[in-house]
Parts: structure tokens; C-alpha cells; sequence
């Protein structure tokens, strides 16, 4: 049987991030390529964009009765959390909540895709609808009692 | 929906005070805090949402997810601060793959052992032919306990999916089993779908 590969050592600058135009993996002294992008677009008819800080140990709904088309569904959310410096790799973490299911969040989340309407299964989509009983929205949680964590979150339809 | 409880007081949920050591023998102390007795309770935070009788294009450059009507940027979403880190445990995988109509497949887990199968970081775009028209969806589906989890999550994709959480070396961490995941093409065309995943 094959043996587990012996990692590299690694240089503290070796990883993923956004350059121009392209998600890239910087390693040593070597920036590759890893997806352009240049090439996306996505047409909206509106779209919004805000920040919150969310303090330790608290929550917010992302809801609202205008934000989506006339069921509430949007079609492109986009989080960026800024968490405050020395925060350990192992704390930079978030929980969303959609539909009833918890997830994690780090630094970064895109979820996108327009509503899907399907005759044998439920409505599939993102619904951020709100008012006369929720049936969306996305709850995002601080579950970190000693840090503030800032969200920056850009929704379309 | 369950709700996020933390820190301190009774009452609501049925529990009450700190709970009593079990059968280890160990003590500890656990108090929880009703952050809202229901959805509705929870703070929501208002968007100024603009509709416009032309529509907007996002786009990406210059590290930013970007909102431009003709020649002007009208919002931006700046990811130049992102930075996902490669460590001494970490591995990547780059795949693409060509999903055929009407079908489903589980992308190769590949090796994150060290991070119990965990990955922190996904970035997914699939690419849709133009015969698609507007049929540019797929769906993720998603099992934290791996890919025979029965509370399978199940969302819908356009042209990205990125997602992002804490792994913690020899342990499980915040973040995504790796072997949780599968894509469904559900178009009657072909799809590409381009897939980084990191621990």
C-alpha cells in the first residue's frame, strides 16, 4: 500500500489569493495561475451591498422583502469576512444557517444560481424572502465570544 | 430552524444551569445564552436594494467582484485581503470535469488526511455551452458525515461556488468533508466544471 506523501515545508507566503484577474497559488517565488476570470459576467437587473460588524457571540438574518424577485430568490451572494488581526487560522470561522442546515464560513463565500423550479421536487434556489411568516433568509452566527468579525456582503438577482 | 444558542441564562430551550457530570467523572460548566426565542427575533439587517431599468453586469478584475454599468463601477466587492495559507500539512487538488447531461458525479476526495478530510478552502466555476441558453444551473450537493450522509444538503450553482472555513491539523476542524461532496448536471448539455479545493 502506498504511503502517505511527506509534506513540504511550506514558505508563510504560499497560498491562494486574487490577482487582477485570476485566482492564483502563490508558492515560493512562483505566482501560477490557478482560474482566470477575466471572462465572467453575470447580467442583474438590481442589486445591494453592506457591511456589518457581527460581535462575538451574535447573530444576524440576511432577509428582506425587497431583496429577491417576487418570491425572494436571488441569484448571486458573495461574503467577504475580515476577521481581526491575530486571529488564529483555527478560529477563522463563521456559521450560516440555510434551510436548516449549518455550515462554516471562512474568509470567503459565493453562492450563486437563479431559481429552479422543478414539478417533482421543491423549489431549489437562494430565497432571501421575509415577512408574512420567513420562509428564507440566511442566518449568519459569531459563535467566537472574544472576536468581532466584519462581513461584507454583495446580493443581485 | 435551529437556533443559535450561546452563553448563559435558562429557560426556552429546556435547559437549565450548568449540566451535571456524566458517567467520566468530568466536570464542566456550561451556561447558554437565548439569542432569540424565535426566527423572527432575529436582528435582520437592512440592504438598500437598487433596481434599475437597465441591467447591471458584475464582473471580476482587479481583485474585486465588481458592479459596472457602461463605463462606471457602481459597486465592488474587494477580495484582495483574501488569502487562504498552505501549510506544512496542506494539499491542493485542480480538477475539471466534463459532466455529461442528465447526470451526477462525486468529485475525487483526493488526500486531506491530515485535516481529517477536511478542506478549508473551495473554489468551483462551471462553464456552461452557449446552446445552454438560460439553463445555467447545476446543483451541489452536500453530506458533512461523507457522501452516504441520509441529511444530504442539496443547493443550486450558477457559474461559481466558493466556500471557506477553520481546518485544523489531525483534527476535525470548521470547515468541509472533502468526501461530502456531488454535482449534478441536471441541463441537457454538457458542463465543465473547474474545482480547487485546499486544506
Amino acid at each position: 500500500m502506498a504511503t502517505a506523501p511527506k509534506p513540504c515545508p511550506r514558505d508563510a507566503n504560499d497560498g491562494f489569493l486574487f490577482d487582477r484577474d485570476a485566482l492564483v497559488l502563490e508558492e515560493g517565488e512562483k505566482s501560477i495561475e490557478m482560474m482566470d476570470l477575466s471572462d465572467y459576467f453575470a447580467d442583474v437587473s438590481s442589486y445591494a451591498k453592506t457591511r456589518y460588524k457581527l460581535k462575538g457571540g451574535s447573530s444576524f438574518i440576511l432577509a428582506q422583502s425587497d431583496m429577491g424577485d417576487a418570491d425572494g430568490y436571488v441569484s448571486f451572494i458573495a461574503f467577504k469576512t475580515i476577521f481581526p488581526e491575530g486571529t488564529t487560522t483555527v478560529n477563522k470561522y463563521l456559521n450560516w444557517t440555510y434551510n436548516s442546515n449549518t455550515n462554516p464560513m471562512g474568509e470567503i463565500m459565493i453562492l450563486t444560481g437563479k431559481r429552479v423550479d422543478s414539478e417533482v421536487e421543491d423549489t431549489i434556489g437562494w430565497n432571501l424572502s421575509y415577512g408574512g411568516g420567513i420562509t428564507g433568509g440566511i442566518i449568519i452566527e459569531n459563535p467566537h465570544t472574544d472576536l468581532v468579525a466584519e462581513i461584507e456582503i454583495l446580493i443581485a438577482r | 430552524m435551529a437556533l443559535p444558542i450561546i452563553n448563559g441564562g435558562t429557560g426556552g430551550t429546556g435547559i437549565t444551569g450548568p449540566i451535571p457530570p456524566g458517567a467520566s467523572g468530568a466536570e464542566f460548566e456550561t451556561t447558554y445564552t437565548i439569542v432569540a426565542h424565535t426566527i423572527q427575533d432575529i436582528e435582520r439587517i437592512q440592504l438598500t436594494f437598487c433596481d434599475f431599468n437597465e441591467s447591471r453586469r458584475i464582473r471580476f478584475f482587479q481583485e474585486a467582484f465588481n458592479v459596472v454599468w457602461k463605463q462606471d463601477t457602481e459597486e465592488s466587492l474587494d477580495l484582495k485581503s483574501f488569502f487562504h495559507p498552505l501549510q506544512d500539512f496542506s494539499g491542493f487538488q485542480n480538477q475539471t470535469f466534463a459532466i455529461q447531461p442528465l447526470s451526477y458525479f462525486y468529485f475525487d476526495p483526493g488526500y486531506f488526511a491530515e485535516t481529517n478530510d477536511q478542506i478549508g478552502f473551495l473554489f468551483a466555476r462551471a462553464y456552461y455551452l452557449p446552446e445552454a441558453g438560460e439553463y445555467k444551473e447545476m446543483y451541489w450537493s452536500y453530506g458533512p458525515d461523507g457522501k452516504e450522509d441520509p441529511d444530504c444538503q442539496n443547493y443550486v450553482m450558477g457559474d461559481f461556488l466558493s466556500l471557506s472555513g477553520a481546518i485544523k491539523e489531525g483534527a476535525t476542524g470548521n470547515a468541509w468533508n472533502s468526501k461530502g461532496f456531488y454535482f449534478t448536471n441536471p441541463t441537457e448539455y454538457v458542463v465543465k466544471l473547474k474545482i480547487i479545493t485546499a486544506n
